[in-house]
């Protein structure tokens, strides 16, 4: 039954394929942009303008091989929050950009980037502690659904791609930019499946945390129990009940003996008196 | 096993906002800890500025022609200028720490001589 499970489970459909193609993806899109810049040009400014390209692709790599490792499995959710700090970032900066030179370039960029930066938080956070202190279930954000964001994600890709491949004479442009939406596809499903994946688990937009408080209440009551449970044993002498069941044991033989040995006393007693009165009769009936 | 089946058995969630609070609360800062901070913050806005104000070329653009298309903010730029505070600032916040311990130092060995 497993085996024709992981038969019908597609690509797409498994993290870890997702995660490894990510990895080849941003390997492939550093490099190609840094074999382009070498070819062409050896400035210092180029230079600076690879690293402006790559520096978000880079740490998002760093992401991805932490994930691998226990490490990032441990503290995913922090990781999740450095994610989040870098494409607050790049919408930023995407903004920033657009204001410098206006065009559907960067206004497509922009917009990408702040539909990540909204996925990004409206899933992650949500199956944190931070989801219910901060209230995020009330955010209008929650009324997008998983597949609404990531068909925007794809849509707005393949328009920025297409703006992309319009503007481009030179085949690195046609690469780089193909790769890059390629790997917006790849993150945007990555995100995807970990929201159905939470999705599956029951834990929606409206987890204000009354599941959460209930959990929390039966682990206090369990602990609460435990606890008097240990501190009666603790406190229960087992020797001092042994030497009281002995004891009493001790006086109830005592009192069976006592009453034994009255009871033969007593009847020693009796035959003598009758052997007493029988003597006497016979006595009588003599005389 | 399902990968997010892995992380989900193995994450650890954040701390409790008041508990953070708490500890946070806990530390008082002297004026040089306060204004490594202070730089700090000054100087993660500074890079921002800059980022924006010395904007470079998008690289795609500069790979199409040589002739700058889309300017770009200056990322690289900005994350050099927060690398560099960083530093300046935890220099700074150290040198507050120590004069932080010496003083304690220093009040516990007036009350011990009194």
């Amino acid at each position: 039954m497993e085996k024709v499970q992981k038969k019908s489970e597609v690509w797409y459909d498994n993290p870890s394929t997702i995660i490894n193609c990510i990895i080849a993806v941003i390997i492939a899109i550093v490099v190609c942009s840094q074999s382009y810049t070498y070819r062409g040009d050896l400035s210092l400014t180029l230079f600076g303008s690879v690293i402006n390209h790559n520096s978000i692709y880079l740490l998002i790599l760093v992401y991805f091989i932490l994930l691998k490792l226990s490490v990032g499995r441990k503290y995913f959710n922090y990781f999740n929050v450095f994610l989040m700090f870098l494409y607050c970032i790049s919408s930023v900066t995407s903004l920033l950009t657009m204001v410098q030179s206006f065009s559907l370039n960067t206004l497509l960029s922009f917009v990408l980037d702040f539909i990540f930066l909204i996925y990004l938080i409206h899933t992650f956070l949500r199956d944190t502690r931070v989801w219910k202190e901060l209230k995020l279930y009330h955010s209008p954000f929650n009324e997008f659904t998983n597949e609404i964001s990531f068909y925007s994600i794809i849509v707005v890709s393949i328009f920025l791609l297409a703006v992309n491949l319009i503007s481009t004479v030179v085949i690195s442009g046609v690469i780089l930019s193909t790769l890059d939406t390629v790997f917006e596809v790849l993150f945007g499903r990555y995100i995807f499946l970990y929201r159905s994946y939470l999705d599956s688990l029951n834990i929606d937009a409206v987890n204000d945390g009354n599941f959460d408080s209930i959990k929390d209440e039966i682990k206090q009551t369990v602990d609460e129990t435990h606890d008097k449970i240990k501190t009666t044993i603790e406190n229960v002498d087992l020797d001092d009940a042994v030497q009281n069941v002995k004891d009493k044991v001790n006086e109830v033989s005592q009192e069976v003996s006592d009453f034994l040995t009255d009871g033969k006393e007593v009847k020693e007693k009796k035959t003598i008196t009758k052997k007493k009165n029988i003597k006497k009769s016979n006595d009588k009936g003599d005389e | 096993m399902n990968f997010f089946d892995e992380v989900r058995k193995e994450k650890k969630d954040f701390p409790k906002m008041n508990v953070v609070t708490k500890e946070v609360r806990k530390h008082s800062f002297n004026f040089y800890q306060a204004f490594a901070i202070g730089v700090f913050v000054f100087c993660f806005f500074l890079g921002i500025i800059f980022g924006n104000l010395f904007a470079t070329c998008e690289t795609s653009s500069y790979f199409y022609s040589d002739a700058c298309l889309v300017k770009q903010f200056n990322f690289s730029l900005t994350i050099a200028i927060w690398f560099i505070s960083l530093l300046l600032s935890l220099f700074i916040f150290a040198i507050g720490h120590i004069i932080a311990l010496l003083t304690d130092i220093n009040k516990k060995l007036t009350k011990f001589r009194s």
